[in-house]
C-alpha cells in the first residue's frame, strides 16, 4: 500500500482542527479569570517553542517519525523502550480526550446513558474512519474544517449581533498582575493544546513538500491560527457570560451560544455547539489513535496498520473508562498530575534529549541520516 | 470486510441493546414553564412547578376532548432539597417533570431573607435549566399564588412575567432582566451584590387563582415591581420607582423611559422621552476612600408639554436640558444613597474600583469594602441632549397665557 | 482495499464463432431433415470440403447456411438476382427486412446491378473478380465492406447491414443500409430545462454520435466502438477530446469496459455497475444523462463520455459527487442565479437526507432545543398518537415511498386517483384520525419535496436509502448519533474514487481553482482553469477576456 502524503493545506486543517478540537469548548488557562485569554497566547508561543524543537528533529530525519528516529538516536533497544512509551502516551491521551468528551457530553446531553456507550460509538466512527486510511481522516477533515469554519462564524455574528458582550469583563487585564497569567498559562496550556503538538513528530514523515522551511511556517501559522481563535474565543465567552460563570460552567461556549436570542426565533443554538464538540472530539481521538497505532507499528514491527486498529480501539474504549473513577478525578489528574508528570516529560524533556543526543552524535549518524533520505 | 462483518451485528445490537435512556417522547414530558421556591416553618423548601398544558396553548390545535381546560397546572412538594422536592413531584404527575424550557424561578421573600446562595446554586448545577431562565423574588405575597394566577393576554404566567421584564426594561427602565448567570457573576463580582426583580399581585386576589380571571375585565395581574437589594446572600430591602431607574442609569442600561421635568413651578412640566442613553463611570483611587465619577450623556424628545414655552427658541430647549439633567442627577443620587445606607454595592463600584486599579484594591479596598464603599463620594455629571420635541413645535399653550399664567398663580 | 471492484466472469460463454462451428457440427444431422431437398445433401456434401467459417464459392451453400444458422426467419430476405458481366451471374442479397431502409436497397444496390451491361465495360470482368468490380463501379453506397467468413456476414446482418454475395467468389459485401424504425430526436424528458439545446439522446448511438459531432468540431474528437455482451452484441462509444483528456483514464476505462463479459446490456445502468469502482455504496459514481450538451461539456473538462447503443442515456466518467448538484443549465443562466440554485440543490440534498431524523432527535432527545411556542405546538399535536416519533416516522416514510413507487408505476389516469388517495385519504385522515401527528406530516412532506428538487435522480436515491438507517440512529443517539453517522458518510464519500479521481474534489482534497465551479460558479469568463485533477495536459480553458468595454458615451458618439 502506497504510504500517503499530505499536502499543506491538509496539514494546516489538520493541525487547527486538532488544536482547536475539545479546546475551543472546555475553558482553558481559566485560573487566570479574565486574563484566560492571554494565558492562551502565552500558552500558543510556548507551545510554538515546542514546536521549533518538534520540527529540528524533523528536519534531521525527513523519513522518519519519532518512534522511527528514536531508534537510530537511542539505539534500538533503548529506541524501542522511548517508542513503546511514546505509544503508551498517545493511547493514553487518545483514552483522555475521548473521557472529557464522553462524560462532557454525559452531562449536558445524555444524562442517563452510560459512558461506555458514548464512548464505544464514537471508537466505532472512528475505527471505521482509520480503516478507509489515514487519508480520508485526513479529506473528512478538510470538509467538516469548512463546516466548522463556516458554524464558527455564523454563531460569532449571533453572538455580536445579539448584543451579549459586556466588554467591561474583560478589564482590567493583568489585574492581578502578569505572575497569576503566567501560573495560569504554565504548565497546563502549553501543553494542552499546543504540547501536544507532540503527536506531528509522528505525522510530519508523511508531509509532501520540498520546502521544509516553507512547512515550518504553516505549522506555526496553523497554531498561530488556532491560537487565535481559541483566545478570542474564551474572550467571547467571558464578555458574554462574565469572567466567573465562564470559568465555572463546563462548556462555556455552550453557556454563551445558549444565550443567543434573536428575535425570540434564532434562539437555543445549543444544537451547533454540541455538533462542533463532536467533530472536534472525533478529530482529536481519531489522530492519537492513528499516532499510537503507528508508533506500536514501529515498536512491534506490524506491517499492516490496518490489523490493530481494531484492538487498539478497543484499548482507548476501556482505558477511556479505567483511568478514573470520577469526573472530578479525572479532572483533577488532567490539571494537575499529567501536566506536570506525563505531558512535560513526553512533550519537553524527551524531545530535548533527543536534540541533545542528536547533536552529540550528529557526526556519527550523518552517514545514516544521508542514506535515509535518499 | 471482515471489519464490516463484524460491526453490522455490533452496531446493530447496540442500537437495540441500548434502548433509550435519554429519550423522551414529547407526550411523555410535562413543561414547566414556572418553578417557585419557599420555606416553610421547618426550614424545608416547598417547590412549585407551574407546568403548560400544550393542547390549550398551541394555536390551531384543538384540545382532545374539547372541554375547556386549564393552560397550566401547578404542583407543589415539600422537599429538603430541590433535587428531592423535584423527584417527590412524580407523585403526583404522570409525566417527567421537563425543566428546559422554564422562564422564571421566583424565590419567596421568606427565603431571600435568610439566604438565596443555596437556592441559586441549585438552580445553576441542573444540566437541564437554562441559564437564561429569570431570577425574580414574589413581594407581598407567595411564588405559589404567583405561579397561580391565570393571566389574560399570554396565558402562561411564567411567559408573561418574562415578557413583561422584556418590555418594562426596553420602556420605562426601573427593573433589569437578571438571568441567573447574571446573578451568579453580580455576587462574584468584586464587592459585588446581586439586584434581583421583584413580582406581585395586583388586584382581586381570590381571582387571581381561578379561571374565571380570564373573564373579567379588570383581572388581577401580576406586576413587576421594585428591584431587591441583597446584602451578603440576604434580602436587605428594596429599590422602587426612580430609585430603581438610577441603578440602570449607573449602568447605562436605560434603552428608553420616561423622565418628568418641571418648568416653571409646575412639576409635571414636561414628559422628556429618552431615546437613548450611555454612562462612563471612572473612579480616582489617591485617597483611603476613593471618589467616583458619574457622566450620564442621555438623548431624548420632549414627548409632552404642560407648559407655555416657546419650543422654537435655542436657548428653552437648554433650559429644559439642564432641567433634566438635575432630575437625573437627583435620581442618581438618591439611588446611590440608598444603596449606601442598606451598605450593598449593587451599583458595580466594586467592580469599577477593581478595573481602574487592580493593585489598590487589592491590597486596601477589597478588605474594608464594607467600610468604604458607605463613604465613597460620588460625583455625577448629566449632560443630556434633547434633540426634537414631538410632531409640534410650540405648545398650543403657548398661544394661550392665560392657561399658564392661572396655573402659575394658583401654584 | 480500494480494488474491492469483482466482475463476474461467465466460463460457460464462448465467443461467438466457437458457438457457430459447435452448432454446426451438432446440428447439421436435425437442419438436413427439416429442409429436406437435394439441395442440401449435396450442399452438405461440399460443406466438407470448404472449411467450417470460410464462405464458400457456391452461392446456395452460404445461403443455405444463413438460413440455418438464423433458423430461416420471416424478416430474413433472400433476394437472388442477375447481372451482366462476362457473363451473367447470379448475386444474392441477402438482409434482414425491417433493419434495413429497403429504398436505399432497390435504388443504390439493385436498381444499378441489375442494370450492368457487358458492354459498358471496357474489358470484360471475370466472374472472380465480380465483387472488386461491383464495389467499385456499381454501388453507389458510402459505406461498401468485404466480409470475408460467415461470422462476419451474420455479425453484419444482425447489425442491420446488408450482405450481398456473388456466385463463385469467396468473398461478400456488406453494405451500410441501415434503416427501419428508429424514435426521432426529442426534447429531453428527465433533464428538462428552460434555457438551453432541446435535443436529447435517442436509442440509436448513431443519432447520439451525430448529435455530439455536429456539436463539436475538433479533430481532437474521439469516439472509440466497442462491442460489449456475448449474445446482445450491443455498440458501445467512448468519445473524448484527445487533447485534453488524460490517457491514463481513457486507458483504464478502455479496460474496464473490456473486461465486462456478460450475456447482455441493456442500458448504461448495467454497465455502470460493472466498471464503477465500489460496489458497496449507496452512491452513483458514473453520472448518466440524456442530454448531449451535457456530455460535451464533460469531455471539453476532459472526461469521457460512454454511449450504449439501444438506451438514450449516456455515461460520463470520471464523475465527482457534485456533479450531481449541477444541471447543465447552470452554465446557460447568469452565475448568480447558478450560484444560487446550486446552494439550494445541495441544502435540498442534506434536508432529504437528515430531516426526518433532526425532528426525531429533536422531539424525543433535544427538547431543550426547540424554541417554547414551537414546542408547545408539538407537544400539542403528539397528544394522543399512539406511537413513538420514530415509528411514526418510519411509517409515513414508508408510506409515501409506497406511494411514489405507485405514482411512477401506474398509467397516468390511474396515477391521479393515487396521488388522491395517497395524499388526502392518508395524510389528511391519518391525522384526523390521531395516528400521526400533522408535524410529522409536514416533515415527510418536506422531505418529499427536497428529494424532488435534487437534479439527479441518482443522488437522490442515495439520500433516500440513507434516511432510513439515519431516523434509526437518530431515535437512539439523537444528535450524537446523527452526527456520528454524518462524519461516517462523509469518511464513506472521500474514500470513494471514481476511475482514480476522488469523489469528493474539489472538496476534499480542496482545488481552490476547481471550487469556482462546484456549489459555487463564477462567471464563465473567470473560469480559466480545467478541472485540475482530470486535464493536466491542457488546463487552460478560458483566457482573461480583455476586451476594453466601451462606455455609453463612445458608443452612441
Amino acid at each position: 500500500m502506497k504510504t500517503y502524503k499530505i499536502d499543506l493545506q491538509q496539514y494546516f486543517i489538520l493541525i487547527v482542527l486538532f488544536e482547536l478540537g475539545s479546546a475551543i469548548l472546555v475553558g482553558l488557562g481559566m485560573d487566570a479569570g479574565r486574563d484566560a485569554w492571554i494565558a492562551i497566547l502565552f500558552g500558543m508561543f510556548a507551545g510554538m517553542i515546542l514546536f521549533t524543537g518538534y520540527f529540528f528533529l524533523y528536519k534531521q530525519f525527513p523519513e522518519m517519525s519519532l518512534t522511527q528516529y528514536v531508534q537510530v538516536l537511542c539505539g534500538k533497544f533503548l529506541g524501542k523502550v522511548f517508542g513503546f512509551c511514546y505509544m503508551l502516551y498517545f493511547l493514553y491521551l487518545a483514552s483522555r480526550v475521548l473521557r472529557d468528551f464522553g462524560s462532557l457530553l454525559l452531562s449536558a446531553v445524555f444524562v442517563q446513558t452510560p459512558i461506555i456507550v458514548v464512548n464505544t460509538l464514537m471508537i466505532a466512527t472512528i475505527v471505521y474512519v482509520l480503516k478507509l486510511g489515514f487519508e480520508v481522516l485526513v479529506r473528512t477533515g478538510e470538509i467538516f474544517f469548512m463546516l466548522v469554519a463556516l458554524l464558527g462564524i455564523t454563531l460569532t455574528v449571533l453572538v455580536l449581533s445579539a448584543d451579549l458582550m459586556e466588554y467591561n469583563y474583560l478589564l482590567p487585564i493583568f489585574g492581578e498582575g502578569v505572575i497569576p497569567v503566567i501560573k495560569a498559562a504554565f504548565p497546563v496550556t502549553p501543553t494542552f493544546p499546543f504540547g501536544e503538538m507532540v503527536v506531528f513528530t509522528m505525522l510530519l514523515p508523511y508531509l509532501k513538500v520540498k520546502n521544509k522551511n516553507k512547512a515550518f511556517k504553516i505549522g506555526l501559522l496553523g497554531m498561530g491560527v488556532s491560537g487565535v481563535v481559541l483566545s478570542t474565543t474564551i474572550a467571547m465567552d467571558i464578555a458574554v457570560l462574565g469572567g466567573h460563570v465562564a470559568t465555572h460552567v463546563y462548556f462555556p461556549l455552550l453557556a454563551a451560544v445558549a444565550k443567543i436570542n434573536l428575535g425570540e426565533f434564532i434562539q437555543r443554538l445549543d444544537a451547533l455547539v454540541v455538533f462542533t464538540l463532536i467533530i472536534g472530539g472525533f478529530f482529536k481521538v481519531a489522530v492519537f489513535l492513528y499516532v499510537s497505532i503507528k508508533a506500536a507499528q514501529d515498536v512491534f514491527g506490524v506491517k499492516e496498520e490496518t490489523s490493530i486498529i481494531g484492538p487498539m480501539g478497543v484499548v482507548v474504549i476501556l482505558s477511556s473508562i479505567a483511568i478514573a473513577s470520577n469526573y472530578v478525578e479525572h479532572i483533577n489528574e488532567g490539571l494537575n498530575v499529567v501536566p506536570h508528570f506525563i505531558h512535560i516529560p513526553f512533550q519537553v524533556v524527551l524531545p530535548a534529549i533527543f536534540i541533545v543526543v542528536f547533536l552529540i552524535r550528529k557526526k556519527q549518524l550523518k552517514h545514516f541520516a544521508s542514506s535515509s533520505s535518499s | 470486510m471482515s471489519f464490516l462483518r463484524c460491526f453490522i451485528p455490533f452496531s446493530l445490537c447496540l442500537l437495540i441493546l441500548t434502548g433509550c435512556w435519554d429519550q423522551n417522547e414529547l407526550d411523555e414530558l410535562s413543561i414547566v414553564m414556572g418553578i417557585g421556591i419557599n420555606l416553610d416553618e421547618k426550614g424545608n423548601l416547598i417547590v412549585t412547578y407551574q407546568i403548560v398544558n400544550p393542547t390549550e396553548v398551541a394555536p390551531g390545535v384543538s384540545g382532545g376532548g374539547g372541554g375547556k381546560q386549564p393552560v397550566f397546572t401547578v404542583y407543589e412538594t415539600r422537599g429538603k432539597n430541590l433535587m428531592e422536592a423535584t423527584r417527590k413531584a412524580t407523585k403526583q404527575t404522570s409525566r417527567r417533570l421537563f425543566f428546559a424550557h422554564a422562564r422564571m424561578v421566583v424565590f419567596s421573600e421568606k427565603l431571600a431573607k435568610k439566604n438565596i446562595y443555596e437556592a441559586l446554586d441549585m438552580m445553576s448545577r441542573d444540566p437541564e435549566v437554562r441559564s437564561t431562565i429569570q431570577v425574580l423574588i414574589a413581594r407581598n405575597t407567595t411564588p405559589s399564588k404567583i405561579l397561580r394566577t391565570f393571566t389574560a393576554i399570554d396565558k402562561v404566567t411564567s411567559d408573561e412575567v418574562a415578557a413583561i421584564l422584556k418590555i418594562s426594561e426596553k420602556n420605562w427602565g426601573e427593573n433589569v432582566q437578571q438571568d441567573i448567570n447574571e446573578v451568579l457573576q453580580s455576587i462574584i463580582n468584586e464587592g459585588g451584590e446581586p439586584l434581583i426583580n421583584g413580582i406581585e399581585l395586583t388586584g382581586d386576589k381570590e381571582l387571581a387563582v381561578t379561571a374565571k380571571n380570564y373573564e373579567v375585565g379588570d383581572p388581577a395581574r401580576v406586576k413587576v415591581s421594585g428591584m431587591g437589594v441583597f446584602k451578603n446572600g440576604k434580602l436587605k430591602g428594596w429599590l422602587d420607582g426612580p430609585e430603581a431607574r438610577g441603578i440602570l442609569w449607573l449602568r447605562g442600561k436605560i434603552a428608553s423611559s420616561v423622565v418628568t421635568v418641571p418648568c416653571n413651578g409646575n412639576k409635571k412640566g414636561y414628559a422628556i422621552e429618552v431615546v437613548r442613553s450611555n454612562t462612563e463611570l471612572s473612579a480616582s483611587t489617591k485617597g483611603d476612600v476613593p471618589t467616583i465619577n458619574v457622566e450620564v450623556f442621555p438623548e431624548a424628545n420632549i414627548a409632552e408639554t404642560n407648559c407655555s414655552v416657546n419650543l422654537e427658541k435655542p436657548s428653552e430647549i437648554y433650559k429644559v436640558e439642564s432641567k433634566f439633567n438635575d432630575v437625573i442627577e437627583k435620581e442618581i443620587k438618591k439611588t446611590i444613597r440608598t444603596a449606601q445606607g442598606y451598605n450593598s454595592d449593587v451599583i458595580g463600584f466594586g467592580e469599577l474600583l477593581y478595573r481602574e486599579n487592580p493593585k489598590k484594591w487589592n491590597s486596601i479596598y477589597k478588605k474594608n469594602y464594607k467600610r468604604i464603599f458607605p463613604e465613597i463620594k460620588v460625583k455625577v455629571k448629566v449632560d443630556s441632549r434633547i434633540r426634537r420635541s414631538g410632531i409640534r413645535t410650540s405648545p398650543f399653550l403657548f398661544e394661550q397665557k392665560i392657561v399658564n399664567k392661572e396655573e402659575v398663580e394658583s401654584s | 482495499m480500494r480494488n474491492r471492484r469483482k466482475r463476474p466472469v461467465i466460463k460457460t460463454h464462448k465467443k461467438l464463432s466457437d458457438m457457430i462451428a459447435d452448432k454446426k457440427a451438432g446440428e447439421s444431422s436435425s437442419l438436413q431433415t427439416k429442409s429436406g431437398s437435394s439441395v442440401v445433401g449435396e450442399s452438405n456434401d461440399e460443406q466438407q470440403q470448404v472449411k467450417v467459417g470460410e464462405l464458400s464459392p457456391s452461392l446456395h451453400i452460404n445461403v443455405d447456411r444463413i438460413k440455418k444458422r438464423l433458423g430461416n426467419p420471416t424478416d430474413l430476405i433472400i433476394r437472388e438476382f442477375e447481372f451482366e458481366l462476362e457473363q451473367k451471374v447470379t448475386a444474392t442479397l441477402i438482409f434482414l427486412e425491417e433493419m434495413n431502409d429497403t429504398q436505399l436497397l432497390s435504388e443504390f444496390i439493385l436498381d444499378p446491378l441489375m442494370k450492368l451491361t457487358s458492354d459498358k465495360q471496357s474489358s470484360p470482368v471475370p466472374v472472380e473478380h465480380a465483387l472488386h468490380y461491383i464495389k467499385q463501379n456499381a454501388l453507389a453506397l458510402g459505406r461498401v465492406l468485404d466480409v470475408e467468413t460467415e461470422e462476419e456476414m451474420l455479425e453484419a446482418l444482425l447489425a442491420g447491414l446488408s450482405v450481398l454475395l456473388v456466385e463463385g467468389n469467396t468473398k461478400g459485401l456488406k453494405m451500410g443500409t441501415n434503416g427501419g424504425k428508429m424514435r426521432n430526436i426529442e426534447e429531453p424528458t428527465s433533464e428538462v430545462v428552460i434555457r438551453g439545446p432541446k435535443e436529447a439522446f435517442t436509442e440509436s448511438m448513431k443519432t447520439n454520435i451525430s448529435l455530439i459531432r455536429r456539436k463539436v468540431r475538433s479533430p481532437d474528437l474521439r469516439i472509440e466502438k466497442f462491442v460489449v455482451g456475448d449474445i446482445t452484441r450491443t455498440d458501445l462509444a467512448i468519445v473524448y477530446m484527445d487533447n485534453i483528456v488524460n490517457p491514463l483514464i481513457v486507458q483504464e476505462i478502455k479496460e474496464r469496459i473490456e473486461q465486462v463479459k456478460t450475456d447482455g446490456l441493456l442500458e448504461t445502468g448495467q454497465l455502470e455497475e460493472f466498471i464503477q469502482d465500489e460496489t458497496v455504496t449507496v452512491f452513483p459514481q458514473l453520472m448518466s444523462t440524456e442530454r448531449p450538451d451535457v456530455v460535451i461539456g464533460n469531455i471539453l473538462e476532459g472526461r469521457v463520455g460512454i454511449i450504449v447503443n439501444g438506451t438514450p442515456f449516456s455515461l460520463i466518467a470520471p464523475t465527482q459527487f457534485i456533479q450531481f448538484f449541477q444541471s447543465s443549465e447552470d452554465y446557460y443562466m447568469r452565475y448568480d442565479i447558478s450560484t444560487f440554485l446550486r446552494l439550494l440543490r445541495f441544502s435540498v440534498f442534506i434536508i432529504s437526507l437528515i430531516a426526518p431524523s433532526i425532528y426525531i432527535a429533536l422531539t424525543t432527545f433535544h427538547q431543550a432545543m426547540i424554541p417554547t411556542t414551537l414546542l408547545f405546538g408539538l407537544a400539542a399535536q403528539r397528544e394522543g398518537v399512539p406511537f413513538p416519533a420514530i415509528a411514526e416516522a418510519m411509517v409515513m416514510e414508508i408510506t409515501f415511498e409506497i406511494l411514489r413507487e405507485a405514482g411512477i408505476r401506474m398509467p397516468r389516469a390511474v396515477g391521479v386517483a393515487v396521488s388522491i388517495v395517497g395524499a388526502l385519504v392518508l395524510g389528511q385522515a391519518a391525522v384526523q384520525a390521531g395516528l400521526v401527528s400533522p408535524a410529522m406530516v409536514i416533515v415527510v412532506g418536506i422531505t418529499a419535496v427536497a428529494s424532488f428538487a435534487i437534479p439527479s435522480f441518482a443522488v437522490a436515491t442515495s439520500a433516500r436509502l440513507l434516511r432510513f438507517p439515519l431516523m434509526i440512529i437518530s431515535s437512539v443517539f439523537g444528535f450524537y448519533g446523527i452526527t456520528l453517522a454524518l462524519i461516517v458518510i462523509v469518511a464513506h464519500l472521500t474514500s470513494l474514487r471514481s476511475f482514480g479521481i476522488p469523489y469528493l474534489s474539489p472538496f476534499a482534497p480542496i482545488q481552490t481553482q476547481d471550487l469556482k465551479d462546484s456549489l459555487f460558479r463564477f462567471p464563465v469568463s473567470h473560469l480559466f482553469k480545467r478541472p485540475e485533477n482530470l486535464a493536466k495536459k491542457n488546463p487552460t480553458r478560458t483566457l482573461p477576456y480583455q476586451v476594453k468595454k466601451k462606455r455609453e458615451e463612445e458608443t452612441t458618439r
